[in-house]
């Protein structure tokens, strides 16, 4: 999905990124890869870990996993 | 697509407003969910934002380290190229970033410059750099 660019982000998501400095590729770069998709019950959503930066920094998103990728949160 | 926030089928329709990207506001358009008020932004969109966000900041001068970060990774450049290109050390690029060291105006132009015009900034730069 991520490759077919079907990535969407949340306002909440979208302020995140705005404070941690990460832009769009960071999260394309992160998402392509996390080496781990953790279902959080709970929350009804992933945990997708593992994945870096542009900078090669850790960036793990939150995300609710359907027809798209809604990237819920990330840190 | 249902809103990942209420979890409400069939209640996201089209929206265009300001939005704030780096502290710029930009026109942006995503979905809007009509129950619980979430909006709901492509990442390409996202891009397009950051990109005019960008663009206005070097129109504008470079600031600050976040905003130097910001433009150097739009710019598809990475610390350690920034730091060759200007002849410091990839520490003192991360220090101006944490907003350590104040940015030397030089840097904050020549950055503007290379997210303006990345091929020919490269080879000026490259160019300064031969003995």
């Amino acid at each position: 999905m991520c490759r077919l660019d079907r990535i969407v982000i949340t306002r909440h998501a979208n302020q995140r990124m705005n404070n941690r400095g990460a832009t769009e590729p960071d999260v394309r770069k992160a998402l392509l890869t996390a080496t781990a998709a953790i279902r959080q019950v709970d929350r009804d959503n992933w945990r997708v870990e593992g994945g870096v930066d542009t900078d090669g920094d850790d960036l793990t998103l939150v995300c609710d996993i359907g027809v798209d990728v809604i990237v819920v949160t990330l840190f | 697509m249902r809103c990942p926030t209420c979890k409400k089928d069939n209640t996201l329709r089209p929206w265009e407003g300001l939005t704030t990207v780096m502290g710029v506001e930009v026109e942006g358009r995503g979905q809007r969910c009509r129950s619980c008020d979430e909006i709901l932004i492509e990442l390409t969109e996202r891009g397009r934002q950051e990109r005019l966000a960008a663009e206005r900041l070097v129109a504008r001068g470079i600031r600050s380290g976040v905003e130097f970060k910001f433009v150097r990774k739009l710019a598809g450049l990475r610390a350690n190229e920034v730091a060759d290109m200007f002849g410091v050390r990839k520490e003192t690029v991360s220090r101006w970033e944490r907003g350590e060291v104040e940015i030397p105006r030089t840097a904050a132009y020549a950055l503007g410059e290379l997210f303006a015009h990345p091929k020919l900034t490269r080879q000026q730069l490259e160019a300064f750099a031969q003995p």
